[in-house]
């Protein structure tokens, strides 16, 4: 259902200039791979062979000139500036894996070499050593396919996403679909990690973003959400996530592998202190600058988003709440406003503030570690990324016009039917089990769910400590564990509530209108 | 601050004399020495270092003794030097020491040790004769560091403030004799207070002559602040009762029953009035009645969507059919219905100020509908 071109001009060319983004970085990553002293975390150069290889002078210095002269095209003439770029990074692209793979050749003669830095040697834990003539070649040949890409689109070609892809992510993407996927693919973040935090799996991984990110934005629909001025911060967002998981996680299966040899973790290795001056300031000074720079920008490039003003009778369609907020509102969806705006929160709150007084565990102090504190890691995890990053997602690209779930390449139709027909637990148990008509006394009305509800709170907590806890409770004591369990009952109910919802599309548990108490 | 000694400094001088009669613990200095050495070290538990308090406390005696002792050596050179000044006039001329209590010295107790001190300072030089006869009880004062080995610069300052108000001690020892005197029966001294205020004052007097103005300046600020903050609390309650008080009224005409079709949801006063006037069929009869556009969830306006006959609010999500009753989404009951009565011109006139809610079996009141 498209209203809208998919692709045009405009389009087209900042497409051609991503791609030849994305090409540069695999470049550069190919360069580095070929010619860089890679030196492992944890690792010391002191006892290896020095790095024989480097960068020829002459391809430095082309590449140099190309970019430069690209640099200052862009000022002059976008498109030459584009085609010199795109040379100098397809230049660069061929001669590091061709240095890389001739390197490798000679080396392969002189054997009695002693280790060098010119065999990488992942750091512990990430895995076996890496061949760097293969991974140069594997960076340099998506920096090439993506160049390619970029230069079809320059050359003015029309290729898009295909629709059939576009229908199977949009049928796959439920709201369903997407918080299950998002469970597990968390799921098996952690039970993976050692993979997650291998360099150029994560590298790839990166690769595969742009790829899709790219595709996508051929699709209008997908476009005009994600370009959004209030929407491209998520998209950072989802980077600087992911990024800043990714790093903590992989410093912490390098610190578990370390650790289980018997070897210091990486922070007792380095030296905690550095220079106020001019170390500290300089790099403080460096990113003010830098940081103030990419605002203004930012603010010139991107309107701010203002709306219509604020009418008590209107409001847009769909509403939705600040970013940050997403999550809340996502979760407003599935509860009454008490409970969703004050109760939930109010417990978020406090948990965060009792996470101290209930974590006795005292491993993983002033380093990286998942597998000394694997239930603290994997629940606060869980709850960051999947209960609020991944709703916040949810609700800036995949809520559409009221409130309708959308796939990002749907069109957001006003009019787009979802039949729904939320139904109270009461209404469940004595009309459709029992063939009755509701008591009319509230309390029997509603025994159901308030025993239910009562059980969860109740049974739950024996349960989870004969299955879970012992040890715990052994150690921390036993209000502490009450504490903690009440917790994660409260935390649990949001997933288990929106998969209720989803699955049997119940509304209420316990639905007392009568006195605003509704579960 | 009467002349009357209150518990805590009879308490403080029967310490002090049963103190002194025990033995030599607070150690009085040797009197052949011209300048008191007993640091308050002396009297201090040796297991631990001075605290902050006392190391306050013993700055002022110190400072206290040490400036006048030497004119009060110079009439009576056996006394003078021991019975630091301090001794013969203050109130708790034995400053009980934590270890001589066995327990820290509560706050009382070292206020009124400071205030001996001070008095003790300026009443020195009439008291040192007197001090032959009394003083022994109560040599046990804190005599402290001599201004040559003061190490703590609190001492200092301390002393350097004493010597600055010197001049005035001599008045204010005429106040203090009568209390001295009261001490020749060999009782332990009295807490003389007079002293102490003399003294006081003595310095507060100055004080007070030497910035009348700015003293001045002080009141005058409170005040306007005062008048200023009374003239904004009548100002803020002057805007709680508005000259016009545009308040919209709760009902309005919304033109005769024929005019309204079968079916329809009119929205024409969705935006200004916020209620939709619906005809419709809710449990078997046809009838009008007026739904207030608030979500019962979180008081979103819902959209009225014609070809879903449904409402839907666009914050969450919350679905409503035509008769306002909510079916999904997390709104959890019903919207509401606005009174509705037929005017004497044959009108349907809408009442907002009167709610009907569903959930509480309020839609079944004739005021809430209008059969047609």
């Amino acid at each position: 259902m498209n209203h809208h071109p998919d692709l045009t001009p405009g389009v087209m060319a900042a497409l051609s200039w991503f791609y030849l983004f994305s090409s540069i970085l695999n470049a550069c990553a190919s360069a580095y791979i070929s010619y860089g002293e890679l030196v492992s975390e944890g690792a010391s150069r002191d006892d290896l062979g020095p790095k024989t290889i480097s960068m020829p002078a002459w391809l430095r210095t082309s590449t140099w000139v190309f970019y430069g002269f690209g640099g200052l095209f862009l000022l002059i003439n976008i498109q030459i500036a584009y085609w010199l770029l795109a040379a100098g990074t397809v230049l660069l692209a061929i001669f590091s894996t061709a240095d890389a793979a001739l390197f490798a050749e000679h080396e392969s003669h002189d054997t009695g070499l002693k280790a060098s830095l010119n065999r990488h040697q992942p750091a512990i834990g990430i895995g076996g050593p890496l061949s760097r003539p293969i991974i140069s070649a594997i960076w340099s040949f998506v920096a090439m396919i993506f160049a390619a890409m970029g230069m079809t689109y320059a050359l003015g070609a029309e290729y898009a996403m295909p629709q059939l892809f576009r229908n199977a992510i949009d049928n796959a993407s439920g709201a369903t679909s997407f918080f299950t996927i998002s469970t597990l693919a968390f799921i098996a973040m952690i039970v993976y990690r050692k993979l997650v935090a291998n360099g150029i799996l994560a590298w790839a991984a990166l690769n595969f973003s742009f790829l899709f990110f790219g595709l996508s934005l051929t699709d209008y629909d997908f476009r005009d959400i994600v370009t959004k001025p209030d929407n491209v911060p998520i998209i950072g967002l989802i980077y600087l996530v992911a990024y800043f998981t990714w790093i903590g996680l992989r410093r912490a299966v390098i610190n578990d592998a370390r650790m289980a040899k018997g070897l210091p973790n990486l922070e007792e290795l380095g030296s905690e202190k550095t220079l106020t001056w001019p170390d500290l300031v300089y790099t403080e000074l460096i990113a003010v600058v830098i940081g103030t720079v990419f605002l203004i920008v930012w603010s010139i490039l991107l309107q701010a988003p203002l709306e219509q003003p604020a009418s008590s009778t209107q409001a847009p369609n769909p509403s939705k709440a600040p970013w940050y907020f997403l999550g809340l509102q996502e979760m407003l969806v599935y509860f009454d406003p008490w409970m969703a705006g004050v109760v939930l929160p109010t417990f978020i709150v406090i948990g965060m503030m009792a996470m101290p007084y209930i974590d006795t565990n005292k491993a993983g102090n002033g380093y990286y570690t998942i597998r000394q504190r694997m239930f603290a890691y994997s629940t606060f995890q869980y709850g960051f990324l999947v209960l609020w990053v991944v709703l916040i997602l949810l609700g800036t690209f995949l809520r559409g016009p009221n409130w309708n779930f959308f796939g990002p390449y749907e069109y957001w139709d006003l009019h787009k039917l979802e039949p729904l027909n939320n139904v109270n637990l009461s209404d469940i148990f004595w009309i459709q089990w029992l063939r009755q008509s509701r008591p009319s006394a509230i309390l029997i009305r509603e025994a159901p769910g308030i025993f239910l509800t009562m059980g969860y709170f109740a049974v739950l907590p024996g349960l989870m400590y004969a299955v879970f806890f012992k040890k715990y409770v052994m150690e921390s004591g036993f209000i502490r564990y009450s504490v903690l369990a009440m917790l994660l009952l409260f935390m649990a109910s949001l997933p288990i509530k929106m998969v209720l919802r989803w699955t049997i599309n119940l509304k209420y548990i316990v639905a007392i209108p009568e006195y605003f108490f509704n579960i | 601050m009467a002349d009357r000694p209150n518990v805590k400094d009879i308490l403080a001088k029967a310490r002090a004399a049963q103190a002194s009669s025990e033995g030599e613990q607070p150690a009085p200095a040797p009197v052949a020495e011209p300048v008191p050495v007993a640091s308050p070290v002396a009297a201090v538990p040796s297991g631990r270092p001075l605290t902050l308090k006392e190391k306050l406390a013993a700055a002022k005696a110190t400072a206290a003794s040490a400036a006048p002792s030497a004119p009060a050596s110079a009439a009576v050179p056996a006394a003078a030097a021991v019975v630091a000044p301090a001794a013969s006039a203050g109130p708790a001329v034995k400053v009980p020491t934590p270890a001589e209590l066995g327990r820290p010295l509560t706050l009382k107790e070292k206020l009124a040790a400071a205030k001996a001190t001070a008095g003790g300072a300026s009443a020195a030089p009439a008291a040192a004769a007197a001090a032959v006869s009394t003083a022994k009880p109560a040599a046990a004062a804190r005599v402290l560091p001599p201004l040559a080995e003061m190490s703590d610069p609190k001492d200092l300052v301390e002393a350097l403030r004493q010597t600055a108000s010197k001049p005035v001690a001599g008045k204010a020892a005429v106040a203090a004799r009568p209390a001295v005197k009261k001490e020749n029966l060999n009782l332990p001294p009295r807490p003389n207070k007079n002293a102490a205020i003399a003294a006081l004052q003595g310095t507060r007097r100055r004080f007070m002559i030497g910035t009348i103005p700015a003293v001045a300046w002080v009141i005058l600020a409170w005040t306007t602040f005062s008048v200023a903050l009374v003239a904004f609390s009548a100002m803020l309650g002057r805007f709680f009762f508005p000259n016009v008080l545009a308040e919209p009224p709760s009902t309005i005409k919304v033109g005769p029953s024929s005019q309204f079709e079968a079916g329809e949801v009119n929205e024409r006063w969705k935006a200004e009035w916020g209620f939709w006037v619906v005809r419709s069929v809710y449990n078997g009869q046809d009838m009008l009645y007026a739904l207030s556009t608030v979500c019962t969830h979180l008081g979103c306006p819902p959209n009225w969507l014609v070809s879903e006959q449904k409402f839907k609010c666009p914050c969450h999500g919350s679905g409503f059919y035509v008769s306002g009753v909510n079916f999904e989404g997390p709104a959890p009951r019903p919207l509401e219905r606005f009174k509705l009565s037929v005017g004497e011109d044959g009108q349907i006139v809408v009442d907002k100020a009167q709610k009907y809610q569903e959930e509480l079996g309020q839609w079944n009141d004739p005021d809430s509908f209008i059969p047609v």
